[in-house]
């Protein structure tokens, strides 16, 4: 047995375990915030089945992948640029040192400010969201290439574009692919929050109204909506990204 | 006595009967230091390479012979003397000089072929010709049928074989080997050498081989160069006056134990005190 498909079922049969002492908890104490296993999957299942939840989804999922990818080409090319020009990473480098820690929401009021209530707000939070993890990791995926290789593309005369394609860019793969795994979690949080935060629309606008209304099973079957999405987004991320770097 | 004919103490002053291809005079290399006294690597190291020599450079680890190489190779620049290769003052990298790297430095991501491919960057072949030559090349050095390996799929040794062609495609004026078999094991090393003499036999090529293994010194060079310790200076020079490609019998004539033993002997004294100084050092 492979040791992913190990890890697969110690990770599905833990989850069962939780399930269970979830589902029991609420079999004895049974409470409002905590609605059984069941409950949420039958709300689950009415809503697939309504279909009234698929609208909200593309709308929500649109700006995640909007702001997922506006992120990635700026991460990646400022993070190239870090990795490999002093000057980048004294001047862009600095900012994002700082700004990687600042507090994302309470720059909404802000961004709603310039850009209004609509989906270009949303997807500038996503790319708040997902920017500075992908330009930091691709900047020490950058830096991570052997000086020997720099040595060996000089001494042969490699121009900087020749450099740039065939060392720079796949010598930092690995590291940016982590940089997107990572930032792909970062992004359905920023889509969800902005719908949260900005205007009670899409799916994160459903949630505010389930919870609103104390339907919590309804809110648990969307955030295991959300989280198996996650989870699927990231998985295709880590599936590409095993094509890209074969040769690790 | 036959050895005192094929080993003769050269005068460091000597110029070099034909036109030499390298001529490094004066050398000096320091390297600044943060927060430490500036570091002298190599100083007043003046040398000369004629055409089709190979010149092996033998010092204790640490001595700065790897920076001589470097600054030859265009990597590194002096901080005083000059380089000046086939008539050109060396100021940077040049097509007619090629590197062979003692961690191979390959790009894991491309296969062999690519590998060499990426060598050929600077010269004016079209892609079809850098491929037929990359091929031509990994033949010659036994590695046909790995064209599309990647790196990680060949050994040490291979891996060094593919270092060895791509140097070798752009057909270079001068070949600079950095230790090329120090990340080998003995017996691979041993068969590198056997093929390193022949291929240097067929190619001609000026050659700067760095190295601190005597016996490999001796197997293949015209000329050895023994630096003393850091900061690099030219200790004492043997000509080595048998013809190349010796063979591999050649290892195990008493001729080659005698003149292992002569450079170890003028190696010695360096060693010891570098190893005294690294203690005090450290």
């Amino acid at each position: 047995m492979s040791s992913s498909i190990r890890t697969a079922w110690v990770a599905f049969a833990t989850f069962l375990l939780l399930l269970a002492g979830w589902w029991g908890v609420a079999a004895i104490a049974p409470s409002s915030y905590l609605p059984t296993p069941l409950a949420i999957f039958e709300r689950l299942v009415y809503f697939v089945v309504e279909g009234g939840l698929l609208d909200d989804l593309v709308s929500t999922m649109i700006n995640i992948a909007a702001g997922f990818f506006i992120a990635a080409a700026l991460g990646i090319a400022s993070g190239l640029i870090m990795g490999v020009s002093r000057l980048g990473r004294d001047t862009i480098g600095f900012f994002v040192d700082v700004f990687q820690s600042a507090p994302s929401a309470a720059l909404v009021p802000i961004i709603v400010v310039i850009l209004g209530f609509g989906r270009e707000a949303m997807i500038t939070i996503v790319v708040i969201f997902c920017y500075f993890i992908i330009a930091v990791s691709t900047a020490a995926g950058a830096r991570s290439i052997e000086s020997g290789l720099h040595d060996m593309s000089a001494t042969f005369g490699a121009s900087r574009w020749l450099f740039f394609r065939k060392v720079l860019v796949p010598g930092s793969m690995p590291m940016i692919i982590v940089g997107l795994r990572l930032a792909m979690a970062r992004a359905f949080n920023g889509g969800i929050l902005a719908e949260l935060l900005i205007s009670i629309r899409g799916f994160g606008g459903k949630m505010m109204y389930f919870g609103g209304a104390f339907d919590f099973a309804s809110l648990y079957a969307l955030i295991a909506v959300a989280l198996v999405l996650t989870f699927a987004s990231m998985a295709v991320i880590s599936l590409v990204g095993r094509q890209l770097i074969r040769w690790t | 006595m036959a050895l005192n004919q094929t080993l003769s103490v050269q005068r460091l002053d000597d110029p070099a009967p034909d036109s030499p291809i390298i001529e490094i005079s004066h050398l000096q290399k320091v390297f600044a230091q943060r927060k430490k006294a500036p570091l002298e690597a190599v100083t007043d190291f003046s040398l000369d390479v004629r055409r089709g020599e190979v010149l092996g450079l033998i010092g204790p680890s640490g001595c700065g012979k790897t920076t001589i190489l470097r600054m030859v190779a265009g990597l590194d620049s002096p901080s005083s003397g000059s380089i000046v290769v086939d008539g050109k003052e060396v100021t940077g990298p040049g097509p007619e000089r090629a590197m062979v790297f003692q961690d191979f430095a390959l790009l894991p991501w491309q296969s062999a072929l690519e590998n060499v491919v990426f060598g050929m960057a600077a010269t004016k072949l079209s892609r079809e010709e850098r491929v037929a030559r990359a091929r031509a090349e990994l033949a010659r050095v036994g590695l046909s049928g790995f064209e599309d390996h990647l790196p990680k799929a060949l050994s040490g040794g291979m891996k060094q074989r593919v270092g060895l062609a791509r140097a070798l495609a752009v057909n270079p004026t001068v070949l600079l080997l950095d230790e090329p078999f120090g990340a080998l094991d003995a017996q691979t090393k041993t068969l590198l050498q056997d093929d390193m003499s022949a291929t240097l036999q067929e190619e001609g090529c000026t050659t700067l081989l760095v190295t601190h293994d005597m016996s490999e010194a001796v197997y293949l060079c015209d000329r050895i160069v023994v630096l003393t310790n850091r900061p690099a200076r030219i200790s004492q020079a043997f000509s080595i006056d048998i013809p190349r490609p010796r063979g591999e019998r050649f290892r195990s004539t008493p001729e080659f134990t005698e003149l292992v033993d002569q450079v170890w002997q003028e190696l010695k004294a360096h060693v010891t005190l570098s190893n005294s100084q690294a203690v005090v050092e450290g």
